[in-house]
């Protein structure tokens, strides 16, 4: 069951009270810095550490206010001040997979959350004309192919962790994940799939960008950066290409969180969740993990049981 | 559909020909194809296993090609793939019995592991009866020689894996 | 081919074509026929500027204001094999030895519907690949053997920001032929027909050549020298939208002094330090070499790197002088805008708006190059 994503109202009043706690804290001490976002200069929220209550003043929220921040998180693993961060739904699901992974001590988080119904992709809304554009951010309604991929399967409006609301929680219904890319890759032959793959590959150009801003992706040092061992050849050859996407899809399976930032940042526009959502799909096949993007205590790949598929079984 | 031989050369980008395990030279009249396959052993069940195959001088076929490892919990999927792009007609992992892995655990973390690469290495587009794990004892030699003779021969029947474009 | 970088204005017409929009595909296949040929072409939804091979995914986009990667490609390969080898035995002596077999001679290439900031990104990767005390072979071999048919810009879009260098939509540097539409720039247009006028010995004879004639490109109408005067003035003259906004670059001294400045902490605590900045840039050139081996044979190839990955400076025994993200960042744009100048007297950019497109972050060289202005120091 799809869910029906919604522009919030209100979210002037937030940004308002947004800026306002973030001076709060900022000005008493509480953290040392605060992520957020601010205007980029084409007018689209981008990632903001603001370091006083003047510039507290810069934060925004607004229906674009798409990219998550966990991540820079470990951009500041060095030395013990707090940081203060906000987040929605799915940004929450970020930081408690940062924090599940044990990568970023809780206690020197303040987290600010806000209760979410909906965010547009930037890149759809970019593409609009300039009428349509301004239209849709000021008053919609909004089409829904506009929001973001992950809006039309979140179930988690309401941030996982925080430490101060916003807003007030708003309803939940849970939906069953469905995974219809992946079933219709899995629907085509075994070659044709292998051959669209290798188109794939083809077109990555090898930024690293996906990884670099996944949550999931948050080891110490990536294998990928390595050169001993070397796990991945230099070159962008087939079988490199093929290489780094198995190895940046298999690394997160059981710890993906589905955010699908990965394909909105991929310049090339790579469709990643067709690799990382076959992980998830199987994972609720294989060991009946309802929602198994949601980080849990122990990860699906952390834990077995007894009676799992055998593999003799398949072959 | 059945997979191709080997990619032809005019179709492979320039400079991936050829694969890193140096084959049994091909189309020989005097010697069949053999296919490759990489074995991946643990050390305490299953290598004792192809072993005790061996010390009883069980016939069987030669094209495994072992690595031993500490468990079968130490394969990394990557090494399963990247056997398959260095030229492995076939993949076969095999470990303790679940239950009798000497770190106690390592083979159900492996299963879950394991089972979804099998999955995943379908999706990529890579046969999945190339791709095998077996649990064999240290005292089943016999099953560890069937083991091989069964997968030497399907993986045969399935002829050369198709080339996955290494730079060499 | 230009070394010299002091050149750059146009330079007098050497021929002039015409070739309808509709005989295009004609002529790209009648230069396959004797070159390799790159062009922007639409690949899985997005522009991409991609070698021309039949039967591949792809079709001409010669409209595409700008494609995700630049024509560099063609002339910097992102895998480039430099040599192959093979473990052998000498027969002499009977020891080891290794054959070493160099790669195959560059082939000529024709990089079509280049936009001409990327035609002008290839004279700063000349300045870097052939001039100096070391002089790029492999890079030499392709661009000796290439040939660049650049395209007019008849709509830049808000990230172009070209005229912020000097340059144009129009802009002839490094061009051998420049396509102009023949309906002069505009936001909606869609020429019917293209004047090609060469710029150089090779742009002409791949005018003049009879696969060029016999595909439709011939000569213009003799009473339409006013009109594609006109044109090209109108292409030269074009303003493009965001240098409105950055005005003229020339930062050089600014920087000088701010090597310490903490803005760099400001800009790089947005960054992700991928790559996509570096490889979508038509000029930024940084490499790697490694082998790649194995069964007894290899084959050492260059690769691009990027001053935005970690360990890019990473030397043997683990220093790394550019520890932080901090630094990284600091580097890219000071070796656009400060270390490059003083080298070479040019800016490393060309105000194509691939950074500004592309970063998911929004974090491009105009906004610090306008930034920066601003600063104390
Ligand atoms: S972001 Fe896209 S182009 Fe960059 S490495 Fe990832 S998949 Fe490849
Ligand atoms: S959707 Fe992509 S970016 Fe998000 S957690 Fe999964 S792999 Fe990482
Ligand atoms: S500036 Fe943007 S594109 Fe460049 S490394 Fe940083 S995040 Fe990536
Ligand atoms: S720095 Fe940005 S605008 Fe300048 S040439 Fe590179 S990609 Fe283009
Ligand atoms: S030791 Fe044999 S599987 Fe763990």
């Amino acid at each position: 069951m799809p869910n029906n994503p919604t522009l919030d109202k209100n979210m002037t009043e937030t940004e308002t009270a947004l800026r306002r706690e973030a001076a709060r804290l900022l000005s008493q001490g509480e953290v040392a810095v605060f992520l957020g976002h601010e205007e980029g200069w084409d007018g689209v929220p981008v990632p903001f550490a603001a370091s006083t209550a003047a510039e507290a003043g810069r934060l925004v929220w607004n229906p674009l206010s798409a990219p998550h921040l966990a991540k820079y998180l470990l951009d500041r693993l060095e030395g013990d001040e707090k940081v203060g961060i906000v987040v929605n739904g799915c940004g929450s699901l970020a930081l408690d997979r940062i924090l599940k992974d044990r990568r970023f001590p809780r206690e020197r988080l303040h987290v600010v959350g806000i209760p979410c119904s909906g965010m547009l992709d930037p890149a759809r809304v970019a593409a609009l004309s300039d009428e349509e554009r301004e239209r849709v951010l000021k008053d919609g309604p909004v089409d829904p192919g506009l929001f973001l991929d992950r809006c039309s399967w979140c179930d988690v409006p309401n941030p996982v962790v925080s430490d101060t609301l916003l807003s007030e929680p708003l309803p939940v219904v849970r939906h069953r994940p469905e995974y219809p890319r992946v079933a219709e890759l899995e629907a085509m032959d075994r070659e044709e799939r292998a051959e669209y793959l290798r188109g794939l590959y083809e077109r990555c150009i090898r930024c690293f960008a996906c990884r670099n801003v996944c949550p999931a992706c948050n080891c110490r040092e990536c294998c990928l950066d390595q050169w001993e061992p070397l796990w991945l050849g230099r070159a962008t050859s087939p079988a490199e290409q093929q290489m780094f996407h198995f190895i940046r899809a298999f690394d997160v399976a059981g710890r993906c969180i589905r955010c699908g930032e990965c394909e909105r940042v991929c310049s090339v526009g790579l469709p990643l969740m067709e690799l990382n959502d076959k992980f998830l799909k199987d994972i609720t096949e294989l060991f009946g993990v309802e929602r198994p993007h949601i980080p849990a205590d122990v990860e699906p790949l952390g834990c077995f049981e007894p009676g799992d598929p055998d593999l003799e079984d398949h072959g | 559909m059945a997979e191709s031989a080997a990619t032809p050369a005019e179709s492979r980008p320039p400079g991936t020909a050829g694969t890193a395990v140096e084959k049994p030279p091909a189309g020989e009249e005097t010697r069949e194809w053999e296919p490759v396959i990489v074995g991946f052993l643990c050390n305490w069940c299953s290598y004792a296993g192809a072993d005790s195959a061996g010390t009883a001088r069980m016939v069987h076929p030669t094209n495994v090609r072992i690595v031993r490892v500490p468990c079968s919990g130490r394969v990394n999927p990557r090494f399963v793939l990247r056997a398959f792009q260095r030229g492995a007609d076939g993949v076969l992992i095999s470990g303790c019995h679940p239950g009798d892995c000497h770190y106690s655990t390592g083979n159900f973390y492996a299963r879950r592991r394991l089972l979804l690469l099998k999955g995943y290495l379908e999706y990529l587009g890579i046969d999945p009866r190339r791709f095998r794990t077996h649990w064999v004892s240290a005292s089943e030699g016999q099953k560890w020689a069937e083991v091989v003779r069964s997968m030497c021969e399907e993986v045969k029947a399935l002829g050369p894996a198709p080339s996955l474009g290494n730079l060499v | 081919m230009s070394t010299s970088l002091a050149s750059g204005a146009p330079t007098a017409p050497k021929a002039v074509r015409l070739v309808r929009a509709a005989d295009l595909g004609r002529w790209l296949d009648a230069l396959s026929a004797g070159s390799r040929v790159w062009a922007p072409q639409s690949v899985g939804g997005r522009p991409r500027y991609r070698e021309l091979t039949p039967g591949r995914e792809g079709r001409l986009d010669l409209e595409a204001v700008r494609t995700v990667d630049s024509p560099k490609a063609a002339l910097l390969p992102q895998t480039e094999p430099l040599l192959a080898y093979r473990r052998a035995k000498d027969p002499g002596t009977g020891r080891p030895s290794l054959d070493l077999t160099p790669v195959p001679p560059a082939e000529p290439v024709v990089l079509f519907g280049v936009r001409p900031c990327d035609a002008a990104a290839v004279e700063l990767l000349d300045g870097v690949f052939l001039t100096g005390d070391f002089v790029d072979e492999h890079y030499k071999a392709r661009r000796e053997k290439s040939v660049i048919v650049t395209v007019a810009c008849s709509a830049p879009d808000r990230a172009c920001f070209c005229t912020s260098f000097g340059l144009s939509p129009g802009s002839t540097r490094e061009a051998d032929v420049v396509l102009y539409g023949r309906s002069g720039p505009g936001p909606k247009a869609e020429p019917d027909a293209y004047y090609c006028v060469a710029y150089s010995d090779r742009g002409e004879a791949l005018l003049t050549s009879e696969a060029s004639r016999s595909a439709g490109v011939v000569e213009p109408p003799a009473d339409e020298g006013q009109k594609l005067e006109d044109t090209v003035a109108a292409f030269r003259n074009l303003p493009t939208p965001l240098a409105e906004r950055v005005g003229r670059v020339d930062v050089v001294d600014k920087l000088d002094g701010l090597f310490e400045s903490p803005y760099w902490e400001k800009v790089a605590a947005r960054c992700l330090g991928c790559g996509t900045c570096t490889f979508v840039c038509p000029t930024c050139f940084c490499f790697g070499v490694a082998d790649c081996a194995a069964g007894g044979r290899g084959v050492r190839f260059r690769y691009w790197d990027s001053c935005k990955f970690p360990h890019f400076l990473r030397m043997a025994g683990g220093h790394d002088p550019r520890p932080h993200k901090k630094h990284r960042t600091r580097q890219r744009f000071m070796h656009k805008l400060n270390y490059h100048y003083h080298r070479y007297g040019r800016y490393l950019c060309v105000g194509c708006g691939r950074c500004v497109e592309s970063c998911p972050v929004g974090l491009h060289l105009p906004q610090v190059a306008d930034e920066v202005r601003g600063l104390e120091g």
